[in-house]
């Protein structure tokens, strides 16, 4: 098996994502200020930057909460999915520059410090109309903090990827504090109603999404293969696609099969980095690979290829008249498992 | 394996689908909408008194149930209103003042101090200069302080 094995690093696809990124930023935020300028020529410059800083954050934030499920309901968006992170990372820089013009155009001013009078200019909690939108404002930008800071892989590994996924899934929670910042907060003095419609359309086409992403697993789900013994008959041979995976459920699990030039492998559906879905993912040089940032498993023993030693659990396979079926507990991760040939009758 | 997590992440977007667009549409319905001139801008039946701006630099109207109207007599760079419980001289922003919105000469806006029956100062603030450029009592403080 030939082994070509390249780990979630700096490659010439990133680089490439990156400069696409920083450039629509910066051509974005430059749109802003010089159309806003335009519209509003009594706006400061201090005014311009606040401004352009949170739509684009906002906008942004969108994008990296719809990648996910895009990625699941169309794979050409994959691609984008691969550097995800590096996407929520400029997310927090620009709603930084937001917060920090924010704090100063609004608290600096006074004869207590920026966060003490953030805190205690409003604290008209008990208000909706009147609810401390800056103050939200300012737990979204904490939360993104938090995910920005533990981004690196180096967190996944220390954390262990439950845990990392887990506190991750606060962008949903940053999500949240930021449209309540902007409805509670400035736009309370926009009387257009198409920007009110943006705003609620944004939240819709979010939660679309992922609700016809969740139906796509639900339609997974409901294949589950709940049998008696261990031995589960999940298909037949010729369903597998040549090297690439399937997914099935079976008692709960979800399990990845592989037909490869060896024959076929299962493993788990989890990606030991992020929890990546591997029975999406190809066989590519030898190796199953992960669609989200390639991470690869051999798949005869789950193991990554020297020198890396990341290890998902392997299931026995055997083929009986054409059928796949597999043995329903797994092995522990790493354990060899050779792949499954087509044999004659059980 | 990570079926807990699964269940989890499909509960936070079911109460998110749920949640968020009530949000937006309770925040928009409860927006003081912009309008001309401080008193037009009121309803018909709205009860209140005119606020007397030092300077002079601005007219503001103020209803019984809060809701208040202001416009400023000329351009000032980014004037914002706030209200202030305390009473304040000189040209920092008070440290208690709540910020109740964007003010400007070519519409009324509309706005709403937290506690009209408490009493406080309604305060101009230019973000442009970085200074208070005016102030109102409100009327119930200005009957207290005779
Ligand atoms: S490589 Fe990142 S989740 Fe699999």
């Amino acid at each position: 098996m030939s082994v070509s094995y390249v780990r979630v690093s700096w490659n010439r696809q990133k680089r490439i994502y990156d400069v696409v990124v920083a450039v629509a930023v910066v051509l974005v935020l430059t749109t802003f200020v010089v159309g806003g300028a335009w519209l509003d020529p009594r706006a400061t410059a201090e005014t311009l930057i606040l401004r352009a800083t949170g739509i684009c954050a906002f906008a942004l934030l969108h994008v990296v909460l719809a990648i996910g499920p895009l990625a699941r309901l169309d794979r050409r968006f994959l691609p984008l999915l691969y550097n995800r992170r590096h996407l929520g990372v400029v997310t927090f820089l620009v709603a930084l520059v937001h917060g920090v013009f924010s704090a100063v155009q609004f608290h600096a001013f006074g004869d207590v410090s920026v966060l003490a009078s953030l805190w205690s200019s409003n604290t008209r909690f008990d208000s909706f109309a009147h609810f401390p939108f800056q103050q939200l404002g300012f737990a979204a930008l904490v939360v993104l903090f938090l995910l920005a800071a533990t981004s690196h892989d180096f967190w996944t590994k220390n954390l262990t990827p439950r845990v990392w996924k887990s506190l991750h899934m606060s962008a949903y929670l940053a999500y949240a504090l930021i449209v309540a910042h902007v409805a509670l907060g400035a736009f309370q003095a926009v009387p257009s109603t198409i920007a009110w419609l943006l705003l609620l359309g944004g939240a819709m086409t979010l939660g679309t999404l992922h609700a016809l992403a969740a139906r796509v697993e639900a339609r997974d789900d409901r294949r589950a293969l709940d049998a008696a013994t261990d031995d589960v008959d999940v298909c037949e041979l010729a369903e597998l696609p040549q090297d690439r995976g399937r997914t099935f459920v079976v008692r709960g699990e979800r399990i990845a099969l592989f037909k490869h030039a060896d024959g076929v492998s299962a493993v788990s559906n989890v990606c030991r980095h992020q929890h990546g879905p591997l029975g999406e993912g190809r066989i590519v040089g030898g190796c199953i690979t992960c669609p989200w940032h390639g991470y690869q498993y051999r798949p005869h023993d789950g193991t990554s290829p020297p020198p890396f030693s990341d290890k998902v659990e392997t299931y026995r396979v055997r083929i009986v008249d054409g059928r796949v079926r597999v043995d329903a507990r797994p092995l522990p991760p790493g354990t060899p498992v050779t792949p499954a040939r087509a044999e004659r009758g059980a | 394996m990570i079926a807990p997590l699964r269940r989890t992440h499909r509960w936070i977007w079911i109460a998110r689908v749920l949640a968020l667009p009530g949000l937006v549409i309770a925040a928009w319905a409860v927006r003081p909408p912009a309008d001309a001139s401080p008193v037009a801008a009121m309803p018909d039946d709205a009860r209140g008194q005119t606020l007397r701006f030092e300077p002079a630099v601005a007219r503001g109207f103020l209803a019984d149930d809060g809701s208040l109207t202001v416009t400023l007599e000329d351009e000032v760079p980014l004037a914002m209103a706030y209200w202030s419980a305390t009473h304040s001289t000189g040209t920092k922003l008070p440290s208690d003042a709540i910020w109740l919105g964007a003010v400007d000469a070519l519409a009324a806006a509309r706005l709403r101090v937290p506690d009209p029956q408490a009493g406080g100062t309604i305060v101009l603030y230019s973000l442009g200069t970085h200074a208070v450029f005016a102030r109102a009592a409100s009327p119930v403080d200005r009957k207290r302080g005779g």
